[in-house]
C-alpha cells in the first residue's frame, strides 16, 4: 500500500516539477509577469534613485525580487537636489554605470537619447498599462516612445485648514474666484494667516510655473505652441498670468514672502500655520500633519482638487513624475526590465502605501501610481483618502509641464518674469520679453 | 649635464601634473567654446561651423560668444557683480581694519574676542546661505517675527531687489570680516612703536596718530588684502544661490 502511494507521490512530484521546468523553459511569466527560471540570476544592478522614504521602502522590500529572481540590486540614493546633475552624468559617462535611473519627467526629453524605450518589452511581456492614467505616461512618452515606468507620480492637491474654514462657514474653494472670495474674511478673523501659501520664487526648479501652468490651460490657453515655441503671449494665457500674479499684486491673498518663497518655504510656512490655503503636491499632506514636521494636526489639514479656472469647469492640475527608466548603456537591460516589472507591479504599488513598517524601517508613504491603487479602500484607508481625491484631480484637466529637450531653458525664463511681475513689474511686458527670449532658444534648439 | 637632466627630472613630475590639471582643462575649454555641445541631446560635442555651410559662414564659429555677448542676462550679471564687489571690498576692509584696531591692543577680553572672530569665516558658505535665508523669510524667519513682533507693515527682505542684494553683501562682509581683521590685527602688531610714541611726544591726537602715522604703514597689507577681497567677492556662489538664488528676479 505504502509502495504504491510512494509511486504515485512520486509520479506526482515528477509531473509537477516537470512542467514548472517546461514551464520556465517555455519562457512562461512568474508573478508580476516576471520571467520564470531565473534566466538572470547572478547578474547586478545599479538603481540610481531620488532619496525618499517611498523607495527607501522600496529599497527594504528588494530581497523579494531577488528571490524571485537571483538578481541582486544595489540602490544608490541621491538628493533631489543634485538628482539631475548626477543622471545627466550617467549619459554622458557612457559606460553603463547604473543600469536604471529614477528622474523628474521633465528632463526626460534631455535624456531621450540615452534612455531605452520600453515599448518592445512591454509588447513582448503584454504589460497592461491601462492602469496607468494617461497623464502619467504622457509625461513619459518622447517622440512616441515609452521611456520609462510611473513609480513616484504626483498630483497637485490643494492642502486647506479645516479648522479655519469652518469657523468661517467656507467651504473648500472650487475655483480661484472662491478663494478671492474668502481672502478678506480670511484676513478679518486670522492678520497673521495669509489666504494663500503663494510661491513666485523664482529657485532654478521653476516651482513658480505649476500653478501658472494650471491657470493658461484653465483658461484654454498653451505654454508652448504645437512646434514648441512659446504660446503664453496669446490673449487667453495672458489673462490668465495676469489672474495668477494677480493673486499676490490685486487680491492680497498671499502671505508676506510669496515673492522670493518657494514651494519648500510655502509648505513651511504653511506648517506653522502661516496660510489657509497650499497649493502643492500630494506626497505634502504626510509632511504637513506629521507632528515631527508641522505645528498642524489632521483635524485641521483638509485637502481637495485644485480650484477650478471657471465655475463649472474641471481642475487644472499638473502632475509630476518621477520614473524607471532603463540606460542604452545598460549591460544588464533584460535584468533590469525584470527589476522594472517588479518595481511597478500593482501590488507592490498597494502595499508600499499602506505597510508602515517595513523590515523595520518606519515609513509613511502616500504615493502610487495606478488607477487601481488610487481608488483601493485599503489604500485609502491608510492616506486618509487624499488618494481618491488624486484620482478626482487626475479625472479632470490634468497634464505633465512641456516635455521638450529645451523646456529648462525656456522655463527659467518664464519663471524669472512671473517672479519679477510677483515684485511688481509690467506682467505684459516681462512676459513678452521673456516669450521672445524664449523664441531664440527654440530657433537655436530646433536648428 | 646629468645634474641639468636630474634638476628637469625632478620638475618634470610637478609640471606633468600642472598641465594635466591646469593647461588641459584651460585648453580643452577654449576649443569647447567653439563648438555645440548640449548634455540634453548628446554625449559628444559637434563644430558649430562645418565646411559645407560655407565659409561666409564662418561666423557660426564665433556662436557662443555672440550669444553670451548680446545676452541681457550676461551684462546684467556683470554689473551686479561689479558693484557686490566694490562694495563688499569697502565694507569688508572698513569693518575688518575698525575690528582689528580695536582688539590690537592684548587683555583677557580682546583675546577671547579674537579668538571668537574666527568662528564666522570658519562656516561654510552655503551654510551660511541657508541660515541667513532661513532668518530673512519674512513668513517663518526672524525677520518676519520682528516685523510682526513690532507690527511693521510686512517686509520681504528676499523678495525686494535692494533689500536682497545688501542682505547677500551682508553674508558675505560678516563672513569675511574676521578673516581680513585677524590679518590686520597681525599687521597693527608689526608697525613700530616708535613712531606712534614719538608723535604721541610731538602732540598728535590718537585719530591723527592712525591716519598719519600707521594707516600709511598698513598700506601695503591693505593693497593685498583688497585685491584678495575682490578676487573673492567676484567668484562668491554658494551664498547667492542659497539666499537668493539671483533673485528677486536677476537683480542678485
Amino acid at each position: 500500500m505504502f509502495h504504491r502511494i510512494a509511486c504515485v507521490a512520486f509520479y506526482v512530484a515528477m509531473t509537477v516539477t516537470g512542467t514548472a521546468t517546461a514551464a520556465a523553459a517555455a519562457g512562461e511569466t512568474a508573478p508580476y509577469g516576471l520571467k520564470a527560471g531565473k534566466p538572470y540570476a547572478g547578474q547586478s544592478i545599479k538603481v540610481m534613485a531620488v532619496s525618499t522614504p517611498q523607495f527607501t521602502a522600496l529599497q527594504k522590500r528588494t530581497q523579494e525580487f531577488t528571490d524571485l529572481t537571483g538578481i541582486e540590486v544595489k540602490w544608490s540614493f541621491v538628493p533631489f537636489k543634485a538628482l539631475q546633475e548626477k543622471v545627466t552624468s550617467v549619459g554622458v559617462a557612457a559606460n553603463g554605470n547604473f543600469d536604471v535611473v529614477n528622474y523628474l519627467d521633465q528632463w526626460g526629453a534631455s535624456y531621450a537619447y540615452w534612455l531605452m524605450p520600453l515599448n518592445d518589452y512591454i509588447a513582448r511581456d503584454k504589460l497592461d498599462l491601462n492602469d496607468y492614467p494617461p497623464a502619467f505616461l504622457a509625461a513619459l512618452t518622447i517622440n512616441g516612445k515609452l521611456n520609462g515606468l510611473p513609480l513616484r507620480s504626483n498630483v497637485q492637491m490643494m492642502l486647506y485648514r479645516k479648522d479655519i474654514f469652518a469657523k468661517l462657514g467656507l467651504k473648500p474653494p472650487k475655483t480661484w474666484q472662491d478663494l478671492i472670495d474668502a481672502g478678506p474674511k480670511i484676513r478679518a478673523a486670522y492678520p497673521d494667516v495669509a489666504p494663500l501659501g503663494c510661491y513666485y520664487g523664482a529657485d532654478g526648479n521653476r516651482q513658480n510655473l505649476f500653478a501658472w501652468a494650471d491657470f493658461v490651460r484653465g483658461a484654454g490657453g498653451r505654454i508652448l505652441d504645437d512646434k514648441g515655441y512659446p504660446a503664453w503671449t496669446s490673449p487667453k494665457a495672458m489673462e490668465a498670468t495676469r489672474a495668477y500674479v494677480g493673486l499676490m499684486t490685486k487680491n492680497n491673498l498671499c502671505g508676506a514672502g510669496a515673492t522670493s518663497n518657494v514651494e519648500q518655504d510655502s509648505r513651511v510656512a504653511f506648517q506653522q500655520g502661516r496660510s489657509a490655503v497650499l497649493p502643492i503636491w500630494q506626497w505634502a499632506y504626510s509632511a504637513a500633519t506629521n507632528p515631527k514636521d508641522s505645528t498642524l494636526t489632521k483635524d485641521q489639514v483638509g485637502f481637495a482638487p485644485m480650484p477650478a479656472y471657471k465655475a463649472g469647469d474641471p481642475p487644472s492640475t499638473v502632475i509630476n513624475v518621477m520614473p524607471v527608466s532603463i540606460s542604452a548603456y545598460s549591460k544588464h537591460k533584460d535584468a533590469s526590465w525584470e527589476f522594472l516589472k517588479w518595481v511597478t507591479n500593482s501590488d507592490l504599488d498597494k502595499r508600499n502605501a499602506i505597510e508602515r513598517n517595513v523590515n523595520g524601517f518606519a515609513v509613511v508613504n502616500s504615493v502610487v501610481n495606478r488607477w487601481s491603487s488610487l481608488s483601493d479602500s485599503k489604500v485609502n484607508a491608510a492616506n486618509d483618502h487624499i488618494l481618491l481625491a488624486a484620482k478626482a484631480a487626475l479625472e479632470g484637466n490634468a497634464a505633465p509641464m512641456p516635455e521638450v529637450v529645451y523646456w529648462p531653458e525656456v522655463a527659467d525664463l518664464a519663471s524669472v518674469a512671473i517672479n519679477q511681475a510677483a515684485s511688481g513689474g509690467d506682467v505684459d511686458a516681462l512676459m513678452n520679453t521673456a516669450a521672445q527670449r524664449a523664441n531664440h532658444v527654440v530657433q537655436r534648439a530646433l536648428r | 649635464m646629468s645634474e641639468r637632466i636630474a634638476k628637469y627630472g625632478m620638475v618634470a613630475p610637478g609640471l606633468l601634473i600642472v598641465l594635466g590639471t591646469a593647461l588641459y582643462p584651460l585648453v580643452t575649454t577654449f576649443y569647447l567654446s567653439f563648438r555645440d555641445w548640449n548634455l540634453g541631446r548628446a554625449n559628444e560635442s559637434k563644430s558649430l561651423w562645418l565646411p559645407s555651410d560655407g565659409i561666409s559662414q564662418i561666423g557660426y564659429l564665433f556662436d557662443n560668444y555672440t550669444r553670451a555677448l548680446t545676452d541681457p542676462a550676461m551684462w546684467n550679471s556683470a554689473w551686479v557683480t561689479a558693484r557686490f564687489t566694490v562694495a563688499s571690498v569697502v565694507l569688508t576692509v572698513g569693518f575688518a581694519l575698525a575690528i582689528a584696531v580695536l582688539l590690537f591692543r592684548g587683555g583677557l577680553v580682546r583675546a577671547v574676542l579674537r579668538s571668537m572672530l574666527i568662528l564666522p569665516f570658519a562656516m561654510s558658505p552655503a551654510l551660511i546661505g541657508a541660515l541667513w535665508r532661513f532668518m530673512a523669510n519674512a513668513d517663518f524667519g526672524v525677520a518676519g517675527a520682528i516685523s510682526r513682533a513690532l507690527h511693521l507693515k510686512d517686509i520681504d527682505i528676499l523678495g525686494n531687489a535692494t533689500a536682497a542684494f545688501w542682505l547677500v553683501l551682508s553674508s558675505d562682509v560678516w563672513h569675511w570680516t574676521p578673516y581680513f581683521a585677524l590679518i590686520f590685527i597681525g599687521a597693527l602688531a608689526s608697525v613700530p612703536k616708535e613712531s606712534q610714541e614719538a608723535a604721541e611726544i610731538d602732540g598728535a591726537t590718537p585719530l591723527q596718530v592712525f591716519f598719519s602715522i600707521t594707516l600709511p604703514q598698513l598700506w601695503p597689507v591693505l593693497a593685498v588684502a583688497m585685491v584678495l577681497k575682490a578676487i573673492f567677492a567676484m567668484k562668491v556662489f554658494d551664498q547667492v544661490v542659497m539666499i537668493t538664488n539671483g533673485g528677486p528676479g536677476q537683480a542678485t
